[in-house]
């Protein structure tokens, strides 16, 4: 018998895109939300509501509280609910909300409640992609479950890197250097002044909150024969996605004293002990590591030990294995840190084919993947992820809403939408009636002069009460968008706009690769959908890139013509699920079963399994 | 989500889109015990052609699936010929220009093809309904040898290694369900959950149930001579015995149908549930332990050093 087609899923911390292998679009997308029962988190009481999704069950036999002990020799029904089963996801989760309590998932990218994510998938699989999971591949295309801890340079600027504070104090005993380090050494040319002592992750509590995971790295610097320690310090608070950096120099290995630290800098308290540093001109930072491998270990562990499927695997570069045959087992040791990063460019790049604007189908060009978190932006090098140059903004879907929903309360037209409903009607606004404008303050004149001809009416209902509002949509409709082009409007922490950002990357690439990447700039990721967005975003690198030109060849006193750069963004059917694509296409090539982790390996090896990876099979 | 539900949702959602806004499509996709679906528009936007492939084609057209599709189906489907899809059993074109104008037909038509794979796997139960009728008829008290009462015993392979079986008598029609467990704790969870079943049924509100059996290992003794049934430490056997207040009127024969045909998958489901259900239980447990354990680490005691010059170390 054929073999039937892998399950594709990519759960995204806003949207989850699934479908089988093989289909150009996914079957279902729908939010990553799942909507359980208002008082049970272990599945202990029963209750009215529950019968809802149970039309068998006569009426809640469990109530509140323990089961009434049964009159009659014991069967396991009545002792216990079945709460564990009421709940729902997606779309209908959402229209569930009222009786039912909403949680997300997957937060920031990262698995926030494994509990939670073990039954969304349940429910996906058995209700809607209706698939015994015992007979499929599984084919996993997400952030929140790949691995990736990115290394990258950061420049040393204002709004990254608010200053360095410097104090005498007792120094760090020299850790060992670690594999890590290794890694941080091949990719960031340091300065010759400092060396890496130790990278390792700590946990403060912020207040009553969760703790803080934070990733540091230490570094030494040797100054004038006496060696002081310094430490270079990014905290990365999971709980809220905000971003705080910092460095700290002489300071003890910041455990239990980085709480103070945060205080400092989030009160905006005196950093202003600069000392060297500011000579450096790449400093090192990691990004959010998205991905543990204990998520990963987890994942494997929920999909073959609850579900028994056949195999499976998570979208990693040897997914660039099918794109083309030139690049078969190219990456090296250096990629194998982005494997998904890696992927999600190569494939989205791959994706781009099928624009008629793309006449060679080459695999180098800058990949713009926004998606609802976070916006990623990687070059790519003939199918070689440049790591060094990957950059990631805290800008995407998640913060235009926000956005929107703050215009909309500048304006006072927030009054008029039930609160319960503002941010489903801000998510409305922003997918139906935004798009980008050329310029900014034209735009403004326009709508101002005739504001009847641009302002745009919606009409919404009220979700409970069913009472009809209106409300106006006004400059919202291009301000929206504007935030990747003027994050200022938006953001007081991140201010470089994205063709800025964009041209960093493409400046702190490889000198011979620079033309290829102007000339290939990829979107993928919901939030590049908007209208005119890759003309606009082309029209700005253009400018700065123009901009550069023009002042080189003033320098060079006129003796030196440039040829002029080719800035080409490229925008393209595929590319709204673009990352489900790629998956769905790597899924569905006979490789894909080379390469994927079957139940008999992970019966062999057990979780672990998933740190191996079996294309490199030979060299790990 | 207690019970599957019948029919396709992705037929549903796609013929949902595409009966308001007619465009192409192309999809790939599969239900459960092996079908293959292919949903597509090959000739034009307007002209959808979903094809089925489902697994014991052969063991159901033996008990008269043909005549089914005629009378459920026969408005739209395509019969032997170039058009039909070769890969597949059954095809059907929805054109969509000669649908109901409606919203209500509509509804009850989107769902009447969405519930295509359930209509075909119910060939043979209609076939057995009909054997019953006729063996009842036939009855008569005098005659007591039990064999020539029975039907033919209908046998369809519907998954790799497993099998369904129905068979009627003149009172009752017996359907026996074989299901593989992949795995040891399948195994033992499928015997607590399919023991449940079979207590279950002794309480008092749920006397009407039709009788269910369950056997791991041996099948039933009336499967003894049945051809191609795996025997292993890996197969269940549920036999279902209904009887003729089960399938008194259309609705309730329809019913117990469907019950039973989903009845495999359900129970997977729920063992799968039913495990998912143990993890998060682990997990709560995993944590609690972690407390404990971080109360018992030793509090680290606060001593105050000096240099000799009287300074202090603080850490903070």
């Amino acid at each position: 018998m054929a073999r039937l087609p892998p399950l594709v899923i990519d759960n995204g911390t806003g949207y989850t895109k699934m479908g089988f292998a093989g289909n150009p679009e996914p079957s279902f997308v729908f939010p990553t939300v799942i909507a359980t029962h208002r008082n049970s988190t272990s599945g202990a009481s029963g209750g009215g509501k529950s019968t809802v999704s149970a039309p068998s069950r006569s009426g809640g036999s469990g109530g509140g509280g323990p089961p009434p002990v049964p009159a009659r020799p014991s069967h396991l029904a009545s002792k216990r609910g079945i709460d564990d089963l009421d709940f729902f996801i997606g779309d209908e989760a959402i229209a569930n909300s009222k009786t039912y309590s909403l949680h997300y998932p997957i937060k920031h990218g990262m698995v926030d409640n494994w509990d939670h994510m073990e039954r969304f998938w349940a429910q996906s699989i058995f209700k809607y992609l209706r698939a015994e999971p015992e007979d499929h591949y599984v084919l996993l295309a997400s952030e929140a479950f790949s691995e990736a801890t990115v290394l990258t340079s950061q420049s040393l600027n204002g709004a990254e890197w608010t200053g360095v504070w410097s104090s005498p104090g007792c120094g760090e005993r020299g850790k060992g250097k670690g594999s890590f380090c290794w890694l941080i050494r091949r990719q960031v040319k340091l300065s010759a002044k400092f060396c890496i002592l130790d990278f390792r992750t700590t946990g403060v509590r912020h207040g009553d909150r969760e703790a803080i995971p934070i990733e540091y790295v230490i570094l030494r610097r040797s100054m004038q024969g006496s060696k002081k320690t310094v430490a270079a310090l990014r905290l990365l608070s999971r709980t809220d996605g905000a971003e705080v950096s910092l460095n700290l120099f002489g300071q003890r290995p910041p455990t239990r004293s980085i709480f103070t630290w945060v205080q400092a800098r989030t009160s905006g308290s005196s950093l202003n002990h600069l000392e060297g540093g500011h000579d450096l001109a790449s400093w090192l930072g990691t990004e959010p590591p998205l991905n543990p491998p204990e998520n990963r270990e987890n994942t494997a562990e929920i999909m073959f030990e609850s579900f028994n499927i056949q195999g499976f695997a998570i979208i990693a570069a040897y997914c660039t294995h099918m794109l083309t045959e030139k690049i078969l087992l190219p990456i090296g040791p250096f990629a194998r840190s982005h494997r998904y990063i890696a992927v999600q460019a190569v494939l989205a790049l791959a994706a781009s084919w099928t624009s008629s604007k793309v006449t060679e189908r080459n695999l180098t060009g800058v990949v713009i993947d926004s998606g609802d978190g976070v916006t990623h932006t990687i070059p790519v090098a003939d199918g070689y992820v440049i790591g060094s140059s990957i950059k990631h903004i805290p800008i995407a879907g998640r913060n235009i809403t926000e956005f929107v929903l703050n215009l909309l309360r500048d304006r006072g037209e927030q009054a008029h939408i039930p609160p319960e409903d503002q941010l489903r009607v801000a998510e409305k606004i922003k997918e139906d009636y935004t798009y980008v404008c050329q310029d900014i303050v034209k735009e403004i004149r326009k709508y101002d002069t005739d504001p009847y001809k641009y302002f745009a009416r919606f009409a919404g209902e009220h979700s409970v009460t069913g009472r009809k509002y209106d409300i106006d949509i006004g400059y919202e409709r291009f301000l929206a968008p504007e935030i990747f082009f003027n994050p200022e409007i938006y953001s007081s922490d991140f201010l470089t706009p994205l063709p800025e950002v964009v041209d960093n990357v493409i400046q702190t690439s490889p000198i011979d690769v620079r033309r290829g990447l102007y000339k290939n700039i990829v979107l993928s990721g919901g939030s590049t959908m908007f209208k005119d967005f890759g003309r606009r975003l082309q029209r700005d690198i253009k400018h700065i890139v123009d901009g550069r030109i023009a002042h080189s060849e003033q320098a060079s006193g006129n003796h030196m013509r440039s040829t002029g750069v080719d800035v080409n963004v490229v925008t393209h059917k595929r590319q709204r699920y673009a990352v489900w694509y790629g998956g769905s296409l790597m899924a569905s090539t006979p490789e894909f079963y080379n390469v994927a982790h079957t139940k008999q390996q992970y019966e062999e090896f057990g979780p672990s399994l998933v740190r191996r990876f079996s294309v490199f099979g030979s060299s790990s | 989500m207690i019970q599957l539900e019948n029919h396709n949702v992705i037929i549903q959602n796609v013929l949902t889109e595409r009966f308001v806004k007619p465009g192409r499509v192309d999809i790939n996709f599969v239900d459960y015990d092996n079908v293959r679906f292919h949903l597509s528009t090959p000739t034009s936007k307007t002209q959808l052609v979903l094809s089925m492939g489902i697994q014991c084609w052969r063991d159901l057209a033996k008990y008269g699936v043909n005549d089914m599709l005629e009378s459920e189906y026969g408005d739209w489907l395509i019969r032997d010929g170039p058009e039909k899809e070769q890969e597949y059993d059954v095809s059907l074109m929805i054109d969509l220009e000669k649908i109901p104008e409606d919203e209500e037909s509509r509804t009850s038509l989107i769902y009447h093809l969405s519930m295509l794979k359930p209509m075909i796997l119910s060939a043979p139960f209609r076939r057995a309904y009909e054997t019953h009728k006729q063996l009842a008829a036939a009855h008569s008290p005098d005659t007591a040898s039990s064999e020539e009462q029975q039907g033919d015993m209908m046998i369809i392979n519907y998954r790799e290694e497993e099998a369904f079986v129905i068979q009627s008598s003149w009172d009752r029609i017996t359907v026996y369900i074989s299901t593989a467990f992949k795995e040891e704790t399948d195994r033992v969870f499928g015997r607590v959950f399919l023991q449940e079943f079979v207590d279950a049924r002794r309480l008092s509100n749920l006397q009407s149930a039709p009788q269910v059996l369950y056997t791991t290992r041996e099948p039933p003794l009336e499967l003894r001579n049945v051809p191609g049934l795996k025997k292993s430490d890996d197969m269940g056997y549920v036999t279902f015995v209904l009887f003729p207040r089960h399938f008194a009127n259309e609705d309730t024969a329809k019913a117990s149908i469907l019950q039973i045909l989903t009845f495999r998958n359900y129970l997977h489901y729920h063992l799968k549930a039913s495990k998912s259900y143990m993890h998060s239980r682990m997990r709560i447990r995993v944590h609690t332990f972690g407390q404990i354990l971080n109360r018992a680490k030793p509090e680290v005691q606060a001593v105050e050093r000096r240099t000799a010059t009287g300074r202090t170390f603080r850490s903070r």
